[in-house]
């Protein structure tokens, strides 16, 4: 654990705590997390249903506001910028995998990849481009609308889209709870090289032990705490790890 | 079911709301049309009920001929039979009365509205009169008159200022000694009055002390007034003269009123219908779109055992209820329409001053079928569509308001425009009737065909945007290509509003080209005089031009309208008579004669133009028996066939009219002089007109203009009616805007996930308006150039010789219908920005 330290904070949260409803229907959905994401490493959040993990996400990536406590992305802190200012810096240092409807359905496949930049008014390095492009192999699918492609496809050109504009950090939200478990490995297999090769760091909230062992270490979350951390996880001991859950 | 549509009706208040505004707007615009009519009928019938209260019988003359417009001149009774109505058995009181028109002046300033007519007559002290003295006293010396209360408050004139008063004779100056009120109200329906003591009337406004107009008579009570007329009638013993009954009056009085009312209804009501047809477009489009938002809704329903019909029923029973209930706030929102017109009208002096709505069931009745018939007709496609959804449709995502368009579309819009070139063909080579079916089938092409207008121009705007406003102009663009057909609609509805809108404009602008090249040609007066109000319908005293002429600045044409009876296949119709000066109008008139000409012309012939001696197979030489407003024949014989539009059928010679009661004015007075327009001729001109002061001298330019300029008024008023529609049609922008951004709302979601800012987000709505907004304005355009070239050679053949485009005013309303579209993606694009991302990308 003490060599995590030395390694840079991509981004982190210092007692987060969030509450929905108040008096008798008061929900903490964070109960004082505090966390940092390192950089260029796969994180992966997990936890049972209702644990937070989602919450955490939405938090972290300047979707959702907190009560109290703090989220930060590089040395921002997210709570001293408004909303254009929060929405810029998703533009330029956050990328986003979600689980369904990941694409603007009137965008072509290369528009959609290249959505940040253009929101952002700049070409973006063509040549990264084309090594993401490349990489997730969707070469000749580009000129396709979302609904010419198949949901696997919709993923990879959504993971592209995430790492086009090369962000600090990459959100993915069970990005392959809507595919069958060939087409979800792809994806994991490519989010994994893009960490390893490409040096992005991503943080993927997920509850499959198997899409948790993609990554490089595994944070879970329980009644809005965390409760445990693992490195280097197998899918067995991920499961071991939820099983204790129940009790 | 039906609690379960009305359930679904409760939740989705919102959208109905504002559905319902477009049938709030065209109910509003309908019933107020007919509460605003109404409450003019009502209040002009209880002023002649007023007005009569105390007659109960009128002595008139029977002769009469009605003008083409309903208007009626009638000729004069002889003074003496007063003694002899007196003398009848029952009668208390015989009165005299005169009944003309005559101008007042006062400093300059003509009294009264320009329209409303200018009433001269007798005042007649008596119980029976409706005219009572506010301030002041009544005439009773030849320079005294007396003036109703509106128009010398309007003109800021008191009891013993000196007016000048124009009528068939030179104008004469009078003394106001009183201001009265007519049965209470300070004005009869805008109209304005002068008084005078009765001989100063009989002299002054007919002529002679021996005539008069009518005899009021008042009766004892004694006998019933059928048999007081009926013992009238037999004492006089004439047939020249009849005697009718205060109900026969009054009954004749207010049904004038209603006929020439029933015109004013009937044409605005086609403007209210317009509005409702522009709305029909919105109230489809609402549907379709609810429709397919909630197939999977529908399909569950069908999954779970309901039938078709159900499900088609519940959308009707939704529209039934958009339509009753919007037609019902409609008509009320229409009574307080017709409310503030009235009071803006009688605000600025037009119409009765005590006016007490009325308000009347049919208008309501007739207003909420028309809109809820025309609401449930548009929610019959969708409602049959949606009762077509496979229950499998809740499983799957499929989509029953398919984007693309069937080819049933496309032979449709082919037919309709093959179509209504040839019916405006057939139309426009004689067979009338055949072109408003060309035009019907103009605006069918429009509905078929639009959506392969949007297309293109959404997909040409994609690049052009893209450059313009990045990603959010390029989603601007692709969100207008979405849907083609919804797109097709919403630029539909303007493309309506605009089309009628310039159609009226390219007529208004071939009418003042026309007016420009026909006075240019055919007269050729250096100078033009005519009357300071040019809509009053009561010309210049025909004094003016004797004077002008006497006066030596050159030569003068006074032209006068009349109408006189002549003889068409044995029987006498009334005919409108050009009335000109025949000696002058050579110089002045510069039109083409195939046979005879202005030389030939005198009191015993007539000219005719070459039209309808063609119709009617006239050549020079032929006599045509005419009766004149006294009763007397005087045939006449064609001297001179022309060939002209602009100079109506018939000309003939002022002294036609001589030692006739025909009450005859000049329109205006034309005048040719030998060095032109020079500062003598000018000082010449304006010592003789300066005499009569409700003249006004022109420059053959300055009068150009001017009669350019009504035509501008009357297109002014036609483009305010029309502004209900256009403004419809924006809230058809509004709404099918709304619709889409809540269809959307994932999809903003989660573009203001990855970046996107709340200020894109609402340009790229902004510009998909816009988008729209440029489909509707080249539809518009097109269809509003070639409606304005089909009215036009439509109506060459009565006179309108040039078809010419307005372009200024064309693009100021493309423009204007730009900025509308801007506007209406006010409210829209805040909702989109405010999209929720977390319930956007929520996974459930």
């Amino acid at each position: 654990m003490s060599d995590a330290q030395q390694v840079v904070a991509a981004a982190g949260a210092v007692d987060a705590v969030k509450v929905y409803g108040k008096g008798d229907s008061e929900v903490r959905a964070l109960d004082g997390v505090t966390v940092d994401i390192e950089a260029g490493r796969f994180t992966a959040i997990m936890g049972p249903s209702g644990s937070g993990k989602s919450t955490l996400m939405h938090c972290m990536a300047g979707l959702d506001s907190l009560t109290s406590g703090s989220v930060s992305i590089g040395d921002t802190r997210l709570d001293s910028l408004n909303d254009r200012q929060l929405t810029e810096l998703r533009r330029t240092d956050v990328g986003f995998v979600f689980q369904a409807y990941n694409l603007v359905p009137t965008l072509t496949a290369l528009e959609n990849i290249t959505l940040p930049l253009l929101l952002g008014g700049t070409k973006g390095d063509q040549q990264w481009i084309d090594t993401v492009i490349d990489t997730v192999g969707l070469r000749s699918r580009l000129e396709h609308r979302p609904s010419e492609l198949s949901g696997g496809q919709q993923q990879r050109v959504a993971v592209a889209r995430a790492l086009a504009s090369r962000p600090r950090i990459i959100f993915a939200d069970e990005p392959t709870g809507n595919l069958d478990s060939r087409t979800g490995a792809e994806i994991l297999t490519f989010m994994r090289r893009a960490v390893k090769e490409l040096g992005q760091t991503i943080v993927m909230v997920t509850h499959d032990p198997v899409a948790a062992s993609y990554a490089d270490r595994v944070i879970f979350l329980g009644d809005g705490r965390i409760v445990d951390r693992m490195d280097d996880p197998t899918a067995e001991r991920v499961l071991d790890r939820m099983k204790r859950f129940g009790e | 079911m039906l609690r379960l549509s009305l359930r679904n009706i409760w939740s989705r208040k919102g959208r109905l709301v504002l559905t319902a505004i477009a049938v709030i707007a065209g109910a509003a615009f309908l019933n107020g049309v007919f509460v605003f009519t109404d409450t003019i009928k009502g209040s002009f019938n209880m002023m002649f009920a007023t007005a009569y209260e105390n007659t109960n019988a009128i002595v008139r003359s029977a002769n009469v001929i009605e003008g083409q417009f309903g208007e009626e001149a009638r000729d004069h009774i002889p003074a003496s039979i007063v003694e002899t109505v007196a003398a009848v058995e029952g009668v208390t009181e015989a009165n005299g009365d005169v009944t003309a028109t005559a101008v007042a002046t006062f400093e300059g300033t003509t009294l009264g509205q320009d329209g409303p007519p200018k009433f001269a007559g007798a005042w007649i002290e008596s119980e029976g009169s409706p005219w009572s003295i506010a301030e002041g006293e009544f005439p009773d010396a030849p320079d005294e008159v007396v003036l109703d209360r509106a128009s010398s408050r309007a003109a800021g004139v008191k009891v013993g200022d000196v007016v000048t008063v124009a009528s068939r004779q030179q104008p004469r100056d009078f003394t106001v000694v009183g201001i009265a009120t007519f049965a209470g109200s300070d004005t009869t329906g805008g109209a304005s009055w002068t008084l005078f003591e009765l001989s100063t009337a009989q002299e002054f406004l007919l002529g002679s002390t021996d005539l008069l107009d009518t005899v009021i008579v008042r009766s004892d009570g004694s006998v019933t007034d059928d048999e007081l007329a009926l013992q009238i009638d037999e004492a006089l013993n004439d047939t020249e003269i009849e005697t009718l009954t205060k109900d026969e009056i009054v009954d004749e009085s207010q049904s004038a009123v209603a006929e020439s009312l029933g015109f004013i209804t009937i044409f605005l009501s086609i403007f209210a219908l317009i509005a409702m047809f522009v709305g029909s477009f919105i109230i489809y489009n609402v549907f379709s779109i609810s429709a397919a938002q909630r197939q999977r809704e529908n399909a569950l329903l069908r999954a779970i055992g309901a039938s078709r019909a159900q499900v088609t029923r519940s959308m009707f029973v939704e529209a039934l209820v958009v339509g009753v209930g919007g037609s019902a706030i409609g008509c009320v929102a229409g009574v307080g329409l017709a409310a503030t017109i009235l009071q803006v009208l009688s605000a600025v002096g037009f119409g009765p001053s005590d006016m007490s709505l009325m308000v009347n069931a049919s208008g309501f009745v007739i207003t909420l079928v028309i809109g809820s018939v025309v609401t449930v007709l548009c929610a019959v496609a969708p409602a049959i569509r949606s009762g077509r959804v496979p229950p499998l449709a809740a499983l799957r995502d499929v989509s029953i308001d398919r984007a693309d368009v069937s080819r049933a579309r496309k032979v449709i819009g082919a037919v309709s425009v093959a179509l209504a070139v040839a019916m405006v063909a057939w139309g426009l080579a004689g067979q009338t009737l055949a072109l408003g079916g060309g035009v019907v089938f103009l605006f069918l092409s429009l509905i078929a065909l639009g959506p392969f207008i949007a297309t293109p121009v959404a997909r040409a705007a994609g690049p052009v945007l893209g450059r313009l406003r990045g990603a959010a102009g390029t989603m601007a663009a692709r969100n207008a290509a979405r849907n083609p057909k919804r797109t097709a609609l919403t630029a539909g509805a303007l493309a309506v509003g605009l089309a009628l809108l310039i159609g009226v404009a390219v007529l208004g602008a071939s009418a003042k080209a026309t007016t420009r090249s026909v006075i240019g040609d055919a007269f050729q007066s250096d100078y033009i005089v005519s009357p300071q109000q040019s809509n009053g319908g009561i010309g210049l005293p025909p004094t003016l031009a004797g004077e002008l002429r006497t006066a030596g600045v050159g030569s003068v044409l006074g032209m006068g309208a009349s109408a006189v009876l002549m003889e068409e296949k044995g029987e006498f119709t009334s005919k409108q008579v050009l009335v000109v000066d025949a000696a002058d109008a050579a110089a002045v008139l510069q039109i083409e004669f195939v046979d005879g000409g202005f030389a030939d012309l005198d009191g015993s012939g007539l000219l005719v133009s070459l039209d309808k001696s063609t119709r009617d197979g006239l050549a020079v030489g032929d006599v045509i028996e005419t009766r004149l407003l006294d009763g007397g024949n005087r045939p006449l014989e064609v001297r001179g066939i022309f060939d002209s539009d602009v100079l109506g059928n018939l000309i003939v010679d002022r002294s036609l009219f001589d030692g006739s009661s025909t009450p005859l004015f000049d329109l205006g007075v034309f005048i040719k002089t030998d060095s032109g327009v020079t500062d003598e001729n000018t000082a010449a001109i304006t010592s003789v007109v300066d005499a009569y002061p409700s003249a006004k001298v022109q420059s053959r330019e300055a009068y150009i203009d001017e009669q350019s300029k009504q035509i501008d008024g009357f297109l002014n008023f036609i483009y305010a009616l029309l502004g209900m529609s256009i403004f419809i049609a924006v809230i058809g922008i509004v709404i099918t805007l709304l619709l889409a951004v809540y269809e959307r709302r994932r999809e903003l979601g989660l573009l203001r996930a990855v970046g996107t800012t709340r200020r894109q987000v609402r340009s790229s709505v902004l510009w998909e308006s816009l988008v729209t907004a440029v489909v509707g304005v080249i539809m518009g355009v097109f269809l509003g150039v070639s409606l304005g070239w089909i009215i036009v050679k439509a109506l060459e053949d009565e006179g309108l010789s040039e078809f010419s485009l307005p372009g200024s005013t064309i693009v100021t309303a493309a423009l204007m219908s730009l900025v509308f579209a801007a506007v209406a993606s006010f409210v829209p694009a805040r909702r989109a920005a405010k999209a929720d991302i977390l319930e956007a990308i929520a996974t459930t």
